[in-house]
């Protein structure tokens, strides 16, 4: 069985971390789930809680991310599971989206992705970010 | 060669997790094979299940899936066989283009050359009413993996850029 939780960070970020196997029986509630954050400026997709992922977990897992960022979000993966990290290197996955070890790096992969692009927009360079 | 193992479950979603779970446990009991070879396995099985159920349901029909797991020394083997009416595994429709709304559906397209990155062996056959597929893993030190499924999210992906 799959459990999804959902939690946002003082800084903003909406983080999914399901929870149990990901396969056909399960995906389609992951699917749904990663459906309702698309709309996140910044998704991270825990993983580390997902000991099995197969095609359909994995197609889902794009479906979300290309919808987040067709949304103008921007998205990151972390995964603690040398299986997965595997699979995600296997298949080429991690080529596409930013695969990280722990949450932590993935937000501060994230915020540097979002420091270089207001870099670039923003001929005053102004940044306010305190970090 | 001994037939380890024969199992027949409905072709229903939620059997595919016994079905991975059962065939690689049996093949954890053997020495010669790494870890990283039975998470292979252990997925390829569970694509394989997965098409089998998808190809019943399309067919319309609710006899049992079957699996039968072979083993000697070298190699273990695990048949699946559906009667979900046949396919050409060579024809398999390409991906749809990252503009149609059913990319989002890709991933069946990538249960195939997932199966035949992780094994060793894959076979399909095709019988009068489904497929039989037959997966073969070695015993031994794991591979590289092959680079076909890199290829093909690389294709599918290619306008993130």
């Amino acid at each position: 069985m799959l459990t999804i939780h959902q939690d946002q960070t003082p800084e903003g970020y909406t983080v999914c971390r399901p929870v149990g196997e990901l396969d056909a029986f399960t995906v389609s509630q992951f699917r749904q789930a990663l459906a309702e954050m698309a709309s996140s400026k910044r998704l991270l997709i825990d993983m580390s809680g997902v000991p099995f992922v197969d095609s359909a977990g994995l197609g889902a897992l794009i479906g979300g991310i290309r919808r987040a960022r067709e949304l103008g979000g921007d998205v990151a993966v972390s995964c603690n599971r040398p299986t997965l990290v595997r699979l995600l290197r296997t298949t080429g996955f991690d080529r596409i989206v930013t695969v990280t070890e722990t949450i932590e790096e993935a937000i501060a992969t994230l915020d540097q992705r979002a420091d270089e692009a207001e870099e670039a927009s923003s001929e005053h360079g102004s940044s306010e970010h305190g970090s | 060669m001994i037939v380890a193992l024969e199992l027949e479950v409905p072709p229903r979603a939620e059997y595919i997790a016994i079905v991975r779970l059962v065939v690689s446990s049996l093949a954890s009991g053997r020495r010669n094979l790494a870890d990283e070879r039975l998470d292979d396995l252990k997925l390829a099985v569970s694509e394989a299940c997965t098409n089998a159920v998808e190809a019943h349901t399309r067919a319309g029909t609710t006899d049992p899936v079957k699996i039968r797991v072979l083993e000697a020394d070298e190699r273990i083997e695990v048949e699946i066989t559906d009667r979900g009416g046949g396919f050409d595994p060579d024809r398999l429709p390409l991906h749809p283009p990252v503009t149609d709304p059913s990319r989002l559906d890709f991933e069946r397209g990538l249960g195939i050359p997932l199966i035949r990155t992780l094994v060793d062996l894959a076979r399909f056959e095709r019988l009068e009413d489904g497929t039989r597929l037959r997966m073969v893993v070695f015993g031994g030190p794991a591979g590289d993996g092959g680079d076909e499924t890199t290829e093909i999210l690389r294709a599918v992906l290619a306008d993130e850029d």
